[in-house]
């Protein structure tokens, strides 16, 4: 199911990324908000999270030199991935800990 | 050699440390463009001593005296040793940029997991490799790092100390010293900040961890104490410079901030992002190239694969459980320094642009990619290092059972991600990462420098003669202006400041203080009016050489003329003689872009001025000269005002004058420059104020009265508060003199049709001057001054003090800190004013020194410079303090253990 999601979410977040060309700061909080709150609530481990930034972060060098915008938006992606992965991490260390 | 067998790591990086030493061609020093103090670093190590720096132009408050140690102090006893520069760099390069990084990061990376053990040593392996092997150090080798070496071990000791079961002080007097050792790197602010906020985040980490809350904030403040102790000697002056003088430096960087936006976030996680490296400028504005001639190979196969690969193993190291709780704060790191480098750009990009707009000290950060790329230079290699040693481990149990395919593949992993940091670093195995003349095509554009002999020589003559004196560099000097060397030199500031003992004056940077402003007007006067008598100035900046180096390469755009012009405009100076010539130097010049040989000239020529009696930097005057109008003025006031040696001149835009001031007048200058009251069909009208009355003299522009400027063919009048004054219609004369007789002080209206628009508000000219002359001697009378010159902030004056008032003038720039001792009591307190629009003045009330004409001891001091001695004082006792406490902590331990094991 975790990796349905990932995979969902990752083509979500690509067709936007490639059709709508947005670099707007409030989709990028709502995304982060909204997939820290389905990975807490599906319980996902924070290393899916990782992962799909990995994945973007892979696509990066793949369509620099085609569009380097894209490229940039990709690495946004990866970012705000990154940082959830951390703090989905931190919380299941939090949790472990109590 | 057990040891080097376990930590076998070790002899890579010692071998791969070596690498900077295939860059080097025979005796040559790298150097130029924006790092030209690799010319000589220790030859500044005492003028950026003092808390007044005196070495360049008219002085300012040293900003950079932590560059003393260890950066200048180590240049300055190498080669007083007798090693020469390029060794001494070659030592640099190899120590501080490659070996002592490594090393570090290798057993910072190994504390993580068992210093003593087996495991850790690939992750500690490879951390250091990225470490010392990434776009940042390929960028910038030149570049001060003590920080970027000792951060590592640094962090090691912050990390034992926070573990400490219990409390002891061992470890803060350990980090204390060691964060002493670099201190060089503090002059820059903003590049050290972000490195100490990782330890500041580091002990936070620790208190949400673990229980160790009270311990840990004991360390954190006793580390703190004994940091700011060891560091006294610099941050003491640091923080004074800052309050005083911090919002002018921060408004100039923000209005500077051309960068902010350069460095994007695909960028960044490569650790690229740099403004310059795709950019193409005109060389010599001629030519177009690329600033980073190799820079387009990171924009093609492969490596713009294996630059992502980094990150992509960084952030692959969160997938693998171990080392969990550490990789969570090495990837919050990373991703700080990410998101900070990236600046204003997405995601978020309103966060830095609202901190960069409301907090005035973020300016200093108008540069993220090179301030803030530190924090993930540092996280980032450890998280590589994580992941390898957790690839490794991975296939060691994976193929368990298959022992072939365990140990091949492991290493594989292991080998390939090598092979990725090394390709990455190319440009620095091939040296191409050093500026050479293969970069532009172009062989004084090189970084690769050798010093003429002449200037050895010229060294030596200033050493033996006088060593003190200010000496005025000539041509202009500019950012990025050349010397045509034999490998040539491009600089951003000029050698001379390098290569000779004597404080010198050179044409001011683009960013201009306000100290700067006369020498803008003298060297422009030089330029454009050959036959100015550059006396004045010589006096007014207490210059007492020129230094003419016709090395320099002629630019006409940056009015840098060429060397035999300029030799013609000092040879017709009355005041000036030339002195010593040194070289021989074949001068080419250019012409439709081929070079023409003219002939052989001397590589430097040192002219002395000639003057009788007067000792410029300090002197003394009877009477002050009072200007309505700012310094550029100056430009104005010597092609109208006969040259008095001696003479004060306050500028009413400067100061609010004084009543001591206003005693004595020698002369009133009174410049209708600023924005006219009322202009109606061509008229317009000044209100002005006369402080004294005198004789007065009316001088019009010669420039107003050109008939190309009277199209209209108006008839011109001038009325002064209702009085009728009449002007010719024409002038051939630079200024057309009326007199005025003899006026009342008090306000005036002045009405006129006269062209004034014609003449702009950024002229160094006014259109109409009154000049209140009373003839009076401005030399002093009955009384003499002699100095000697203790240090840069402290001389010994000795005056034959008469009974009359008087003003002592010091020619460095004008500064509160600057004050008059007699004996240990501060006198002339309230009497301190700015002289010539940017020097020092004092005014001395009769028998202030005492009653009876007899010679009077006084000392001139820049005062902050006495807290800088006991804040060193402070320093160098902590340093002894808690070197001596470590010592003995170290022993006391040795032999518990001993006894421990004995029994």
């Amino acid at each position: 199911m975790n990796k349905y999601s990932l995979i969902f979410v990752v083509l979500v977040v690509l067709f936007f990324s490639v059709v709508f060309k947005t670099d707007s700061d409030l989709v990028y909080l709502f995304f982060l908000l909204a997939w820290l709150f389905f990975s807490k609530f599906k319980r996902m481990d924070g290393r899916y999270s990782i992962a799909a930034g990995l994945i973007f972060l892979f696509f990066c060098p793949l369509v620099f030199n085609i569009d380097s915008l894209l490229a940039q938006r990709l690495a946004c992606w990866a970012f705000l991935f990154f940082v959830s992965g951390v703090l989905l991490l931190v919380c299941e260390r939090e949790n472990r800990s109590l | 050699m057990k040891y080097f067998k376990k930590h076998w790591p070790i002899f890579i990086i010692f071998l791969l440390g070596l690498i900077p030493l295939i860059w080097f061609k025979d005796g040559l020093i790298i150097t130029g463009g924006d790092n030209p103090i690799f010319l000589n670093p220790g030859s500044n190590f005492f003028d950026n001593y003092y808390s007044w720096f005196g070495k360049m132009d008219t002085g300012t408050p040293n900003m950079f005296k932590s560059l003393i140690f260890p950066f200048m102090f180590i240049w300055f006893v190498l080669g007083k040793i007798g090693l020469s520069v390029s060794d001494i760099q070659k030592i640099w390069l190899f120590l501080v940029t490659f070996f002592m990084p490594g090393i570090f990061m290798y057993f910072l990376v190994k504390e993580f997991y068992d210093l003593s053990g087996k495991k850790g040593i690939v992750a500690g392996f490879i951390a250091s490799l990225l470490y010392v092997f990434n776009q940042y150090v390929i960028l910038d080798i030149l570049r001060l790092r003590y920080i970027f070496t000792l951060l590592p071990l640094l962090f090691l000791v912050w990390v034992r100390g926070l573990k400490e079961e219990k409390f002891t002080i061992k470890y803060c007097m350990l980090f204390a010293l060691i964060s002493g050792l670099c201190a060089s790197d503090a002059n820059n602010f903003a590049f050290v900040a972000p490195i100490a906020s990782i330890f500041i985040l580091y002990f936070v980490f620790q208190l949400f961890e673990g229980k160790r809350f009270v311990r840990s904030t004991l360390f954190f403040l006793t580390t703190f104490t004994f940091v700011l102790l060891i560091n006294f000697w610099w941050i003491l002056s640091f923080v004074v410079n800052i309050i005083s003088s911090g919002s002018t430096i921060f408004s100039t960087l923000k209005a500077n901030a051309v960068f902010l936006n350069s460095t994007k976030i695909h960028e960044v996680f490569r650790f690229m992002g740099f403004w310059a490296f795709r950019e193409k400028f005109y060389l010599d504005q001629v030519k177009l190239v690329s600033y980073v001639p190799y820079a387009f190979r990171y924009y093609q196969l492969p490596l713009l694969l294996t630059t992502y690969l980094v990150p992509f193993f960084a952030f692959g190291s969160m997938l693998f459980v171990r080392q969990r709780r550490r990789k969570i704060f090495f990837c919050f790191v990373a991703l700080l320094g990410i998101f900070l480098t990236k600046g204003p750009n997405p995601p978020f990009g309103f966060i830095y642009l609202f901190l960069f707009n409301k907090f005035s000290f973020f300016s200093a950060f108008r540069e993220p990619f090179s301030k803030f790329m530190s924090m993930h230079l540092f996280a980032i290699p450890i998280l590589v290092g994580f992941f390898s040693e957790d690839c490794f481990d991975y296939f060691q149990e994976k193929f368990q059972k298959k022992k072939d395919l365990r140990y091949y593949f492991g290493r594989l992993v292991i080998l390939f991600i090598v092979i990725v940091i090394l390709t990455d670093g190319f440009p620095l195995f091939s040296g191409m990462n050093i500026q050479n003349e293969k970069w532009y095509g172009d062989k004084k554009a090189s970084l690769f420098v050798k010093i003429p002999d002449y200037w050895q020589e010229a060294k030596d003559w200033f050493s033996q003669n006088d060593s003190k004196s200010r000496v005025m560099l000539s041509p202009i000097t500019y950012y990025g202006y050349g010397h045509s060397w034999p490998l040539g030199i491009k600089s951003g500031e000029p050698v001379a400041r390098f290569l000779i003992p004597n404080p010198i004056v050179r044409y001011p940077p683009a960013i201009v203080a306000k100290s700067d402003l006369l020498q803008i007007i003298a060297y422009q006067r030089m330029i454009f009016d050959s036959g100015t008598d550059l006396l004045p100035y010589f006096d007014l900046l207490a210059v007492n050489y020129v230094l003419q180096q016709n090395d320099v390469f002629p630019a006409v755009n940056t009015q840098v003329v060429d060397p035999i012009t300029m030799g013609n405009i000092l040879k017709n100076q009355r005041n000036l003689k030339l002195l010593e010539s040194f070289g021989k130097f074949d001068y080419y010049q250019m012409k439709d872009q081929t070079s023409n040989f003219v002939g052989t000239i001397s590589g430097l020529d040192i002219y002395k001025i000639n003057r009788e009696g007067l000792l410029p930097l300090i002197y003394q005057s009877k009477s002050v000269a009072y200007v309505d109008a700012k310094i550029e003025a100056f430009s104005d006031i010597f092609t109208f005002l006969k040259y008095d040696p001696g003479s004060v001149f306050i500028f009413s835009k400067d100061i609010q004058p004084k009543d001591f001031l206003m005693e004595d007048y020698s002369n009133v200058l009174v410049s209708l420059k600023n924005q006219p009251l009322q202009k109606k069909q061509k008229e317009v009208a000044y209100k002005f104020e006369l402080p004294q009355a005198k004789s007065y003299q009316l001088l019009i522009n010669g420039y107003l009265l050109q008939p190309e400027f009277n199209t209209d063919k108006r008839k011109y009048y001038l009325n002064l508060s209702g009085r009728s004054i009449p002007l010719p219609d024409e002038s051939k004369n630079n200024w057309e003199q009326i007199n005025l007789g003899y006026l009342k002080s008090g306000e005036y209206l002045l009405t006129t049709n006269l062209p004034v628009e014609v003449i702009k508000e950024e002229y160094f000219t006014s259109p109409i001057w009154l000049l209140g002359e009373v003839g009076k001697n401005l030399k002093k009378e009955n009384s003499s001054l002699s100095f000697t010159k203790i240090n840069p902030t402290k001389y010994k004056v000795e005056i034959e003090d008469g009974k009359s008032s008087y003003f002592i003038v010091l020619s460095e720039s004008f500064n509160s800190g600057w004050k008059i001792y007699q004996g240990k009591e501060e006198i002339a307190k309230g009497n301190h004013f700015m002289a010539n629009g940017f020097a020092n003045g004092w005014y001395i009330g009769a028998n202030l020194l005492g009653d009876g004409i007899n010679k009077k001891e006084i000392i001139i001091e820049y005062a902050p410079q006495r807290l800088d001695d006991i804040s060193m004082t402070i320093s160098l006792a902590s340093v002894g303090i808690l070197l001596l406490s470590l010592l003995y902590i170290l022993v006391r331990g040795k032999n518990n253990k001993t006894k421990i094991n004995m029994s």
